[in-house]
């Protein structure tokens, strides 16, 4: 779908499990079953999508063996550069997910730990780890991964990720996911991409797959994440893949 | 080995007869069959009492089960096409090829219809599955076709749904040995199955009787199964060139194999444990159906192309998604000459009743007609 001169950021379909299996969240709560993400990814494969992202939420028995278990398979099958996030918080973690097969590692909690993120990215590259960034609009300011601070502020806590080597942000808009109402353009995804020329990933809201391709139309640095836009259909929220 | 004179099927159905010209019983009753059941100048007519009986209270004028494969693709746009409102219903068992996804999105976008899609959950559907392939039956299919069935009835029931329209037709179904596989909707079999491998009860495992269904499709009448693409004359040719030009719908390879596993137990499963080849049976009707030529088919099944590497890719997709190694997947693939399912519990009588009535029922038609 990408132009080969890369005018445009990318739209990458975001694929959420729990356990093994697929699910859709919905401001990440009441979730609706969508199957085996083996086959999902499948699909996908034959869509030629550019990039896959996979977030486990698996909390209750975290058990790191069956999570990378599940990971491994998902890997196997896709024939796209995919990524991963979720519970990523230790350098054997990380050293395992690139061994079966990911290209990319998305961090959140695993970023509190600079002597990690420092360490992971002298192994395999800037280009190969993403912070998770958890945004929320209040009226007048934003809550940071649940902490309220004025824009600068959330700026600032980019830039150290930048600062540590980091090479992509994905901005998560908790409170748009799963709702459909439409893409956020607040100043803070225009300010880090103005600032720090860094890509953009952002995720949560996106209403129609046109609403998110004249979203990223002209922008190379910034991307879109989404699932309902390519895995619900219709009135019915029928799950089937589209690209 | 024998082979019949007009179709392609051989003496690898045990069960085969030959005339004294050497044409063998399936394709004989075929042909006298295709001008009984099937009627090519009816559609119109059907179409007008479809709607003619349109409660207006009603959303849908019925449902239709869509797989994304040639023949509900075609049913779905026939009926559209000429003003009918199906509620489209989809079964998800976690097998879909990429082609069939893309043609239920093509098809339904394209349409504008409703639809509604049931996803069954993929541990389940694996654990049963891996039973049936431990119990060594014949037709692996019944995990899948069971559900697809049970769902699109428990749906229709719901939301008080009477008309059940499907692309099921004689035209390019018309021969099929019954030898070569178990009823798909026998809930006593699977439960069978289920009990002697372990596999625990699952809500979506609906129950099933084929008495009540029987009763309810030809006595109460509470229940119309419409197979619409009787009503004309359906070819699978032309029906596949008309839908990749007008809905960019994408073609498969082989019949019935939108689902990977259907593919895999019809390329691989069933020739490699029973040495049986649906192929023929399904090129076979073709013929009948005068779609293709007997010489033509001979060649199709003379080249052995570049089966082998494609099979191989699947059977690794099979086992990867099944979460099993190839080594256990070649044990449940070895063949098989002859086989006993005694061990397991089947409803036999009940089809034995029901196939004998639908055999009078198919009699008295002809008899209307010629009369």
């Amino acid at each position: 779908m990408n132009n080969v001169i890369n005018d445009t950021g990318r739209l990458i379909p975001c694929l959420t499990i729990q356990g093994n299996k697929l699910i859709k969240t919905k401001r990440f709560e009441n979730y609706k079953y969508l199957g085996d993400p083996i086959n999902t990814v499948n699909i996908f494969n034959n869509f030629f999508v550019d990039e896959l992202i996979i977030i486990d939420i698996t909390q209750n028995n975290y058990d790191l063996e069956s999570k990378l278990a599940v990971a491994k398979q998902i890997a196997n099958q896709a024939l796209m550069p995919i990524s991963y996030g979720g519970g990523v918080n230790s350098e054997s973690m990380i050293v395992e997910l690139f061994k079966i097969g990911f290209d990319k590692v998305i961090l959140k909690k695993g970023l509190l730990d600079t002597k990690l993120v420092k360490k992971a990215v002298s192994l395999y590259g800037s280009q190969a780890f993403t912070a998770c960034v958890e945004v929320q609009i209040t009226q007048n300011d934003y809550l940071i991964n649940g902490i309220p601070m004025s824009l600068k502020q959330a700026i600032e806590i980019v830039k150290g990720y930048i600062d540590s080597g980091i090479g992509e942000i994905f901005l998560n808009y908790r409170d748009l996911d799963g709702t459909r109402n439409g893409l956020s353009n607040d100043n803070f995804i225009s300010g880090l991409i103005s600032n720090f020329k860094i890509p953009v990933v952002v995720s949560g809201g996106a209403a129609t797959k046109q609403e998110a391709e004249i979203y990223v139309k002209n922008t190379p640095l910034l991307s879109v994440a989404a699932s309902s836009i390519f895995i619900l259909y219709g009135e019915n929220d029928a799950v089937i893949v589209s690209y | 080995m024998k082979i019949c004179n007009f179709c392609v099927m051989d003496e690898e159905d045990s069960s085969i007869i030959f005339d004294s010209n050497g044409c063998c019983n399936h394709c004989s009753k075929a042909r006298k069959n295709l001008g009984i059941i099937t009627n090519p100048h009816g559609f119109e007519d059907w179409v007008f009492k479809i709607i003619s009986n349109r409660n207006l209270k009603e959303t849908y004028d019925g449902i239709l089960g869509l797989s994304g494969g040639l023949d509900s693709s075609f049913a779905l746009v026939k009926l559209v096409e000429s003003g009918i409102k199906p509620l489209v219903y989809h079964v998800d068992a976690g097998w879909n090829s990429p082609e069939s996804v893309k043609n239920i999105y093509n098809l339904v976008t394209k349409t504008g219809v409703d639809l509604q899609v049931e996803v069954i959950d993929w541990e389940f559907v694996k654990e049963l599955q891996i039973a049936f392939l431990k119990s060594g039956l014949h037709n692996q299919d019944i995990p899948q076709d069971y559900l697809f069935l049970t769902h699109l009835l428990k749906t229709a029931d719901n939301l008080n749904i009477k008309n059940i329209f499907t692309g099921s037709n004689y035209a390019t179904e018309n021969i099929l040995p019954t030898n070569w596989g178990e009823n798909a909707l026998d809930y006593k079999l699977i439960l069978s199955v289920m009990r002697t491998f372990g596999v625990k009860a699952h809500p979506q495992l609906l129950p099933f009787n084929n008495f009540n269904f029987y009763l309810k499709k030809n006595i109460l009448k509470s229940l119309i199964v419409h197979e619409p693409l009787n009503f004309m004359q359906y070819n699978g040719t032309q029906a596949r060139k008309y839908l990749q030009e007008n809905y960019n719908w994408q073609d498969f390879q082989g019949k019935h194999t939108e689902s990977q596993f259907t593919k895999y137990f019809q390329e691989v499963y069933l020739p490699v444990r029973f040495k049986i080849n649906k192929k023929k049976a399904h090129l076979s009707s073709l013929i009948v159906n005068n779609e293709i030529e007997r010489a033509t088919v001979l060649n199709i099944l003379h080249q052995k192309s570049d089966d082998f590497l494609r099979n191989s890719f699947l059977r690794k997709y099979i086992a990867n998604k099944l979460n099993i190694d190839l080594e256990t997947l070649s044990k449940y693939e070895a063949p098989m000459q002859k086989f006993n399912a005694r061990k397991f519990k089947r409803s036999k009588i009940q089809f034995y009743i029901i196939r004998f009535l639908e055999k009078v029922i198919i009699m008295l038609n002809s008899r209307v007609r010629r009369g």
